[in-house]
């Protein structure tokens, strides 16, 4: 059986602004993160999330004195599939059940990524 | 079928001993656990480990110096939930005749580690994002206190609780009382957890049971497993309910069926409370009041020492510390010790049942990997 590693990004730019991909396999719910590895010839349907979801919870991380704090959320999207990512925000965090967008982001490693932010 | 009996409990202190060596403390655990019992080292034909944060080999590590027969070693990993996972393979060898006498252990030492949280797999993608065990707790809590108005003060009202349970139990050194306005002014982890509100970061520890089919040699009564129950995670990428506990009342659902009795049985429970939110998550998950009276719960003080049916009075996890291979472990030593009348000052009155409740987690889409439970009785 061949094992293939899917190399498509998990989030991409649209007219409506940017949005997370999601996978979605032959009779499973969709799922984010993406599936990373299929097998064989599976079918991998994508589905986009957002550009906005609905913030179900979140937390700000207080890492440390010499490190920034941050913001964590875990987002609702309408196709029923739940983000977590970061969470931006300016002096106060947004409130349970905002409607967030999903944003252009670098993790502290360098990568590009996706945040959420009101 | 045969029916296994714990003959022989042991555990060390638990704290911060950068001196020794998980292996050590666990061979004292061990060592505890067979004189309790009246059994010999040689009596013992397997060996069940349960170690979430060490090196390969935790087991044959810990025994090699101790001079075992050779017999078998089981090392078992299931994150916080190890130690009991261990167990229940062991009651499973047990009854079918496997074995007659097998002893069960369970250590870890987080001062090798450094301090600071769990560490998590940085393969994994919400880690990898910053998530850490304390922030996933806190997003239940936030939730939690969205949907059932909970407050801050309920919140580290778990906490002085439990660290008045602490400070009666002689093995937990790292315990002490703090009020409920110290807990919330104590520095923000994870809002809107606060420092007071986690279990210690850097706590050692092991625990050992010597478990039997032979009739018992034990200094104490010996205790029957009415029930022993390990279940896992479901994968879980739909917006779920966070502050319902999906795992814990599954196991639960079992564990109660298994052993033919319900919550209102119960005389004591130690659950797993690596944070303030989750003793109350589980009280719901257990069937100790219903869905959003967590709170009202404990301020009856029913869950209090000397209340109707006290929850850790060992002090739990965040009074106790949480060596997660030991964890499972401790708290079978707790209730054992209880059932048997020997808790000292943190007795609970006429303790008939007990249920141990622990869990394991820390891998996106599956909130809680593993969890078991254990139900008790003379």
């Amino acid at each position: 059986m061949k094992i293939i590693k899917r190399t498509e990004s998990p989030f991409r730019d649209t007219p409506g602004g940017m949005v997370l991909v999601a996978t979605r396999m032959a009779s499973q719910p969709p799922q984010f993160p993406p599936i990373e590895f299929v097998h064989d010839d599976q079918k991998v349907e994508e589905v986009e999330l957002g550009p906005t979801g609905s913030l179900y919870s979140f937390t700000i991380v207080h890492p440390g004195k010499e490190k920034q704090p941050y913001g964590l959320a875990m987002v609702d999207f309408a196709p029923g599939v739940r983000a977590f990512g970061r969470l931006l925000f300016g002096n106060q965090p947004p409130a349970i059940a905002s409607r967030l967008r999903v944003v252009p982001f670098t993790l502290p490693d360098g990568t590009p990524d996706y945040a959420f932010q009101e | 079928m045969k029916q296994p009996l714990i003959t022989g409990v042991g555990i060390t202190d638990f704290g911060r001993f950068p001196e020794l060596t998980e292996e050590a403390m666990a061979q004292a655990a061990i060592l505890d656990a067979l004189a309790d019992a009246g059994t010999q080292l040689s009596e013992v034909q397997a060996f069940y480990c349960g170690n979430a944060l060490g090196a390969m080999l935790p087991g044959q590590r810990t025994l090699r110096e101790l001079h075992v027969n050779g017999g078998a070693v089981y090392n078992v990993d299931n994150a916080c939930s190890s130690g009991a996972t261990a167990l229940n393979l062991a009651l499973q060898a047990l009854k079918v005749g496997q074995y007659d006498t097998v002893v069960v252990f369970g250590m870890d030492h987080l001062s090798s580690l450094g301090g600071g949280p769990l560490p998590l797999s940085q393969k994994d993608w919400n880690n990898r994002r910053g998530m850490i065990m304390p922030a996933l707790y806190a997003m239940r809590a936030r939730r939690y206190m969205h949907d059932h108005g909970l407050t801050l003060e309920t919140l580290a009202d778990i906490s002085v609780k439990n660290r008045k349970h602490g400070v009666l139990n002689p093995i937990a050194t790292f315990a002490k009382l703090a009020s409920r306005e110290e807990i919330l002014a104590s520095r923000p982890v994870a809002e809107p957890l606060t420092l007071l509100q986690c279990c210690p970061a850097v706590v050692d520890g092991a625990a050992a049971l010597v478990l039997s089919t032979k009739p018992s040699k034990g200094v104490a009564t010996p205790v029957r497993v009415l029930a022993s129950v390990v279940q896992s995670g479901l994968f879980e990428t739909s917006p779920v309910d966070m502050t319902e506990a999906e795992i814990t009342a599954r196991a639960a659902r079992l564990a109660y069926e298994q052993a033919g009795i319900g919550p209102q049985d119960l005389s004591l429970l130690e659950v797993h409370d690596a944070f303030t939110i989750s003793e109350l998550l589980y009280y719901e998950a257990l069937g100790l009041c219903s869905r959003g009276d967590a709170a009202i719960l404990l301020q009856s003080g029913a869950t209090t020492l000397g209340g109707r049916v006290p929850v850790n009075p060992s002090g739990g996890l965040i009074a106790k510390g949480h060596p997660p291979g030991a964890t499972g472990v401790a708290q079978v030593v707790e209730v054992c010790e209880q059932l048997q009348g020997r808790a000292g000052a943190r007795q609970v009155h006429a303790a008939r049942i007990g249920l141990t409740q622990v869990t394991g987690g820390g891998i996106w889409g599956v909130d809680h990997a593993a969890c078991s439970i254990n139900i008790l009785s003379l």
